[in-house]
């Protein structure tokens, strides 16, 4: 066979790939995707298994997604470490790797002995120039995979890589949505003494991130009141936040003294989420005494609007984020609570814009704040603040007027 | 939306980080690896980051910069952040965090 018959042959053989990575397959997940892809590369390679492992977070392991003739590798979960085996060799290399008589000095994988290859060919997938996976085919029969067959692979897995990093991105995306809107309800718990109401957008850029507000009544007869911001976006972020939204609310039930609660939390991410940050106000309300105490963790100040007083910002002064620096000092402040007085936390996307200082954003937040319905407060706010623009970070604000008192 | 750092040695080897720009959640990266390998090169002593041309600065850019005076503490490095009043430097006074961010090293100095 000559070279340019080979060349138009692979030819070919991609455009029949090129078939089942359309919009057609749109609707499958990653696993049934890559499965269709595979029983395609098998038969273009004329191989008797292809095999899929894609990267893991943490960049340290492989693990089996999809297979086709193979498919006890993904029944059992398999996982090869980067740099050992053959798979790991592939990824830790960048580059391809041929084995023409499989045995145990060359793969560390019992199930590619117990099955009998004997040949073995394997290519890194790899998009924007980093490694997310390996694609691999064997036979059972030895064969010698010609430097065609490694090209045609190659171009196969850059193939496959877009199409499952693709359907990776919009999984995460619509997953992060998900996450966000079981952790955020619209509308609040009703809580007794409190018309309380929110509100959550995503940022233009950075999409769903790690913004969140909390609202709940403890044992105590006080009501905790949080918002936070975890620095990052989309899954990752997503996912810290709902971890620190349910650990504050059981350090809140340990104690009443925001400084207290924050610090647990801070001790807690130290130690198992070292590379996360998160900016909070913890507020614990106490309407009986018409108080609130508040501790913020290097969040912005909420504002507080009285009856009959222009409203204005709570000093609280800031200690360091969650995650900064272990055993950082924590206080907290009381602030009174008059009747129908309203209190509002947000965060930084709603007053931070690159087109203004930041006092200017804060100038805005006062002068449009007036005490009132929680809902019709929030709505207010975003119309004054955020209008028809979409702002490049994420937003999130919680109001509170008090209703009880005499 | 774009950053640059421009880098200078003055004062004894202290390796300068002027960075010009905005600093969010797409650019932050960009700082953060120029203070992780300042702070890994052997012959620098500290670092100073010069935010003065900065004109915008978020919770992905005060992240970088309290993760940087973590690392310089554990490389035992002199770290300063230096931000005007007016600019950068407002919202790490709201945040709370500019007098956290300063480290003398106790190196070759």
């Amino acid at each position: 066979m000559s070279t340019g018959q080979n060349a138009s042959d692979s030819s070919e053989k991609l455009r029949r790939l090129q078939a089942v990575t359309d919009a057609a397959l749109s609707h499958l997940d990653v696993e049934d995707l890559l499965v269709e892809l595979l029983d395609r590369v098998r038969e273009i390679l004329d191989v008797d298994t292809a095999t899929v492992l894609l990267l893991d977070p943490s960049g340290q392991q492989l693990v089996a997604t999809a297979a086709r003739g193979l498919e006890e590798e993904v029944r059992q979960g398999v996982r090869i470490p980067v740099g050992s085996g053959f798979a790991g060799r592939v990824a830790a290399g960048g580059q391809p790797v041929r084995i023409e008589h499989v045995d145990p000095t060359n793969v560390i994988n019992p199930i590619l002995l117990d099955k009998g290859i004997a040949s073995m060919l394997g290519v890194p997938m790899i998009v924007a120039g980093r490694v997310i996976g390996v694609l691999h085919v064997g036979t059972l029969a030895p064969r010698r995979f010609s430097d065609d067959d490694t090209d045609l692979l190659q171009r196969v897995a850059g193939r496959i890589s877009l199409a499952t990093q693709a359907r990776l991105a919009s999984i995460d995306r619509a997953t992060t949505v998900a996450l966000q809107r079981s952790l955020l309800p619209g509308r609040l718990g009703a809580i007794e003494g409190i018309d309380a109401a929110a509100r959550y957008v995503p940022g233009a850029e950075v999409g769903v991130g790690g913004d969140w507000y909390d609202l709940f009544a403890l044992p105590s007869g006080h009501i905790g009141a949080v918002i936070g911001d975890v620095a990052g976006n989309g899954l990752n972020a997503a996912v810290i936040m709902g971890r620190m939204r349910s650990a504050l609310r059981a350090y809140a039930l340990e104690s009443s003294d925001p400084a207290d609660v924050l610090t647990r939390l801070d001790r807690k991410i130290q130690l198992f989420e070292p590379d996360a940050m998160a900016t909070v106000i913890y507020a614990v309300l106490d309407p009986a005494r018409k108080q609130a105490t508040l501790s913020s963790a290097g969040h912005l100040p909420p504002a507080l609007a009285e009856p009959g007083r222009p409203a204005r910002l709570l000093d609280v002064p800031a200690d360091l984020p969650l995650g900064a620096y272990p055993d950082t000092r924590r206080h907290a402040v009381e602030v009174p609570l008059t009747r129908d007085s309203l209190m509002f936390f947000y965060t930084d996307g709603l007053i931070e814009r690159r087109t203004r200082p930041i006092d200017q954003g804060f100038e805005l937040l006062v002068s449009a704040l007036t005490p009132g319905p929680a809902e019709r407060v929030c709505a207010t706010i975003m119309s004054a603040l955020i209008g028809d623009q979409t702002t490049n970070d994420d937003v999130a604000i919680l109001a509170l007027q008090t209703t009880t008192g005499s | 939306m774009d950053l640059t750092v421009s880098t200078e040695r003055r004062d004894g080897g202290i390796l300068y980080l002027i960075v010009t720009g905005e600093v969010d959640l797409s650019t932050a990266g960009v700082l953060q690896r120029e203070i992780v390998s300042g702070l890994d090169a052997q012959d620098v002593p500290g670092i100073v980051v010069d935010l003065t041309e900065v004109t915008f600065l978020d919770s992905s850019g005060i992240r970088v910069l309290l993760k940087g005076r973590r690392s310089a503490e554990e490389k035992a490095k002199s770290y300063l952040v230096d931000a005007p009043r007016g600019g950068a430097g407002r919202i790490l006074d709201i945040s709370g965090v500019r007098e956290h961010l300063a480290y003398q090293g106790t190196g070759e100095r």
